[in-house]
């Protein structure tokens, strides 16, 4: 029984996952540190051991993201857009047709034709606004796990208007948001709008169809999906582990079918 | 004060002087990284060279033996400066370091190929070419302004180009602006203009054009790869016509012989000047999988707008011929009544099953900004791919703009 | 090459349309180009005279038809109609004797180095009516003289009074005659000062512009009625049409339509000579091309237009 492993090097975030018959067997997220092969090398390690096989059942990992090409020894090397939409498409049992991808520093939207291949694509220019780093500042800021955003977002309900996109400024905005006395929960749905907001302008009303995937570390945010649901006026789904998908398409790009 | 005066001054040379070794260094190792690739061949090192005098003018001034004017487009027929005797050369370059000479006093968000241009044009002094004169058709506003801020207004023969060119109106006026120019060189040089100069002229750079047709060719053939093209293409003018065209014909002697390279996927590179050594982006199109094998920037295949034909020899026929080859044939997107232009794009995909195209936008640059928009959909009507690559001379985005390619390569 | 071949047809038909008569040669008498019945010796006459010379003895009535006379015109008719459909313009880009006339004159002012005349868009525009009153002149005149009793001197109207090719032509077998006034009466007189002054004054218009007695011709328009029933077709692609111009500057007859066409397939304009300059300057491939009913004769090619017009290269020392 061969293990498929898909590896995704991204900015932010080290993902691995192990595919056996083309489930996740095994899979773990790390911060992404200088030394990303051997962190990488650790990880598979460290998932072989937990699920108890040896090295040479795994089949070659396909590597992608923004450090693939600091991977020698890899069996494949994949561009993350491509890996992106072939792991939507195959998770969501072939139905998703655009795939919004938030990752750390860049946002992706991305429209797939119903074979599943890739027909075009958008990204954010060189300003990272937008982006998963957005979060990442203001829960510094308001000493709040970004985790916690969801539910704290929804709970309220109020909202506030965040008015710069720029993460940099944006700090200074909630810094002083919060100096009038205005609660956490307000801020945190008025960041996720500002966010919904960025992206649909980011996408552009005929660039989107149905069904709408959202993916990414940041798609476990339920109020975000929310604000992003209300903003592009249609559902917006989430697959169970959206931080994962790009690495589970690299790790099935090898398939001959694809 | 005057002590003040002093020391900003020395402080102010010392800067010049850094910002000039860094830029030889971009120069010379730009050079280098093309010299040391897999399919380098000896031929090339006299394209190399050439592009240097980017950087060192006077061995230009040295190699031509005649007064250089400076042109700053397409525009003012080089035909014409060659039957008066004068060397017509683009002296503007890609190079990102010498941006910041004059970066604090010209907006952040202006044409970078010109920033860098008044760059070099300022680290150089200004006057250690022995160059007389500029010529300036009036195409896009940075251009207008560049005399100007360069304080070269003196020296400058400013030609008003019409922004229509399929009314008679247009063509006229344009008419009148080319014997406009050709009174302002008479009067610089002290000389007549010849007919049968001209028409001397006329065939020296049709033997060019033929030249470059067949380079042409062999790209759309994927026998000659995007980056070397671009290397023969920049290094047009910065040496005696002849001389140069002589060095095409022994290359593509020499490239013939050579069994054709694994195909790239081809594509069709268009929008904003690209100009050595700002290769950044034909880089990453080769990084991505890619090979640029069509394109129509003003400082590559569109240097020629077409080959010459006249049908009236005389000196009046012959200018009216230069003028309405280069204004009407001229892709550039400042004119209004530029439909037909994208034509020529779709020929270009149709006949060499060209897949996409990437339109490069310099920041800054509204009128190929605005044209992108006006494209894609035309050309996602027919089937072909698109992307716009918005940037400017800066690395940082390189990250960013090869995740892009890649994606695009896989549609 | 295309325009070495028209230069080698031109004067072959210069040849046998002037002095063709002394070898036994005659093409009839329908010709659709400026071949003069007034040369004698030719090798064929311009179906103008024919025109002008069936109708005024007709009676015009259906008896009448049937009659030699009828039959004649019906003749000269039926061939005239039948030689214009075949060839259609190539009658007078490659056939013309007049029009090969003009293109020497050209040649010489080309090689003394003289600019050409221009005229502006809106003047050449209007122009282009002359050719249709020319036209109605020389078809009502001679049927006012056979049925509203207008005066025989009139007769031959086009040939004796405007037409230039009459005092030019018989110049190419020394003949002067047709310089000279006659003064046999008032008509006589006014119609040769008419004819010679026209002939001078064409002469001068056609060594500045090329062409420039086409500008006026009433054969033509006479040609270009039948334009859509020829096999010959002149097409462009206008999706790959760049809009570089050439067509239009290397045009003989300074036609912009080719240029500006941006819809339709067929561009052979009012003026045109099928003389294929504009097609040679093409720098476009397939973009302009001329058909003979489905055979391609000719079509643009970026290649053919370089190799055109490159000189070969002279090696300096």
């Amino acid at each position: 029984m061969s293990i498929k492993v898909g590896i995704d090097l991204g900015s932010t975030a080290i993902k691995v996952v192990f595919l056996e018959n083309r489930e996740i067997v095994w899979k773990k997220v790390v911060p992404t540190i200088p030394g990303q092969a051997q962190v990488a090398n650790d990880l598979i390690s460290e998932g072989l051991s937990e699920i108890g096989y040896s090295p040479d059942q795994l089949d070659d990992p396909v590597v992608t993201g923004y450090g693939k090409s600091l991977v020698h020894d890899a069996g494949k090397v994949i561009d993350e857009v491509s890996a992106n939409a072939l792991g939507v498409f195959l998770l969501s049992d072939h139905k998703a047709r655009t795939v919004i991808n938030i990752g750390g520093q860049d946002v992706k939207v991305i429209r797939l034709s119903e074979a599943g291949k890739l027909i075009d694509f958008k990204m954010n220019d060189k300003c990272a606004a937008g982006t998963g780093r957005f979060f990442e500042v203001a829960g510094r800021i308001l000493d709040t796990p970004v985790d916690d955003f969801g539910d704290l977002g929804q709970s309220s309900a109020d909202t506030v208007n965040i008015s710069s996109t720029c993460v940099v400024f944006a700090e200074s905005e909630i810094v002083s948001l919060m100096a009038k006395g205005i609660e956490r929960q307000p801020i945190i749905r008025g960041l996720h709008e500002s966010l919904a907001r960025r992206i649909a302008g980011l996408a552009g009303n005929h660039d989107i169809e149905d069904e709408v995937y959202l993916d990414g570390g940041s798609a476990n945010n339920r109020g975000l999906v929310a604000a992003i649901e209300d903003e592009l006026c249609r559902d917006v789904h989430v697959l169970p582990y959206p931080q994962f998908s790009v690495a589970y398409g690299a790790a099935r790009s090898l398939d001959s079918m694809m | 004060m005057d002590k003040e005066n002093k020391m900003s001054d020395q402080r102010r040379q010392r800067q010049l002087q850094k910002i000039g070794r860094e830029t030889q260094a971009e120069f010379e190792s730009t050079r280098s990284q093309l010299q040391q690739r897999k399919d380098y061949r000896p031929e090339w090192d006299y394209f190399l060279d050439l592009l240097m005098r980017l950087f060192y003018p006077d061995a230009l001034q040295v190699a031509v033996d005649k007064p250089v004017v400076e042109h700053l487009c397409n525009q003012a027929p080089f035909e014409l400066f060659h039957a008066m005797g004068v060397h017509p050369a683009r002296l503007g370059s890609g190079s990102f370091n010498v941006v910041r000479v004059s970066s604090s006093r010209l907006p952040v968000l202006m044409c970078p190929y010109l920033k860098a241009t008044m760059g070099m044009f300022e680290l150089h002094g200004g006057s250690r070419l022995d160059r007389l004169y500029h010529v300036v058709p009036t195409t896009c506003d940075w251009v207008v302004k560049f005399p100007e801020m360069a304080d070269t207004v003196q020296t400058t023969c400013f030609l008003e180009l019409p922004h229509l060119r399929e009314d008679e109106k247009g063509q006229k006026r344009w008419l009148e602006e080319i014997y406009g120019l050709v009174r302002f060189l008479e009067h610089q040089t002290g000389r007549k203009l010849k007919r049968k100069a001209l028409k001397a002229s006329v065939q020296t750079f049709m033997h060019a054009w033929e030249a470059v047709g067949r380079l042409i060719e062999l790209r759309r053939r994927r026998l000659l790869s995007g980056i070397w093209f671009m290397v023969a293409i920049n290094s047009f003018l910065l040496d005696p016509i002849e001389i140069w065209t002589e060095h095409v014909l022994k290359l593509l002697d020499a490239i013939q012989s050579d069994s054709p390279q694994p195909l790239h996927q081809g594509l069709f590179l268009a929008g904003s000047p690209i100009v050595f050594p700002n290769f950044k982006l034909l880089n990453l199109i080769e990084a991505a999988g890619m090979d640029v094998c069509a394109d129509d920037l003003c400082t590559s295949e569109r240097i020629w707008p077409g080959g010459v034909c006249y049908d009236n020899s005389s000196c009046h026929g012959l200018l009216k011929t230069l003028a309405e080859r280069y204004h009407r044939a001229c892709i550039c997107p400042t004119f209004a009544d530029n439909e037909r232009r994208f034509n020529s794009i779709f020929n270009t995909l149709e006949q060499h099953r060209i897949r996409g195209v990437v339109f490069h936008v310099l920041k800054g640059c509204h009128p190929f900004d605005i044209e992108s928009f006006g494209l894609e959909p035309k050309l996602k009507q027919k089937g072909y791919k698109f992307l716009r690559i918005e940037t400017d001379y800066v690395e940082e985005d390189s990250r960013n703009i090869l995740t892009r390619l890649e994606a695009f390569s896989g549609i | 090459m295309v325009t070495n071949l028209r230069l080698l047809t031109q004067h072959v038909m210069f040849l046998v349309l002037t002095y063709g008569g002394r070898f036994g040669i005659s093409l009839g008498s329908s010709l659709p180009c400026f071949s003069c019945p007034y040369v004698l010796g030719n090798g064929g006459t311009c179906y103008l005279m024919a025109l002008q010379g069936n109708w005024w003895g007709l009676q015009m009535t259906w008896a009448n038809l049937m009659s030699v006379m009828g039959l004649q015109l019906l003749t000269h008719l039926g061939v005239f109609i039948l030689l214009v459909i075949i060839l259609n313009k190539y009658w007078c880009g490659w056939i013309c004797p007049f029009g090969t006339l003009q293109d020497w004159l050209t040649y010489l002012r080309r090689w003394w180095g003289i600019r050409e005349a221009q005229f502006s868009w809106l003047t050449k525009d209007r122009l282009k009516v002359i050719k249709w009153i020319l036209l109605a002149y020389t078809l009502l005149i001679p049927l006012l003289i056979a049925h509203a009793g207008w005066h025989y001197d009139l007769h031959l109207p086009f040939c004796r009074s405007i037409c230039p090719a009459k005092p030019l032509m018989p110049l190419f077998i020394g003949q002067t005659r047709h310089l000279a006034l006659d003064s046999t009466n008032t008509v006589t007189l006014v119609f040769s000062i008419l004819s010679v002054s026209i002939a001078a004054g064409m002469l001068v218009g056609m060594f500045f512009k090329e062409r420039f007695f086409c500008l006026f011709c009433p054969l033509l328009v006479l040609i270009h009625i039948f334009r859509n029933v020829s096999p010959v077709r002149f097409e462009k692609n206008v999706a790959g049409c760049t809009g570089c111009g050439n067509c239009h500057r290397m045009c003989p007859m300074d036609i912009r339509d080719v240029h500006e066409q941006k819809t339709d397939k067929d561009v052979i304009s009012e003026d045109c000579l099928l003389c294929m300059t504009c097609a040679e300057a093409c720098p476009e491939d397939e973009v302009l091309t001329i058909k003979f009913f489905k055979w391609r004769l000719f079509s643009s090619s970026r290649k053919y237009m370089t190799r055109r017009f490159t000189k070969k290269k002279v090696s300096h020392g």
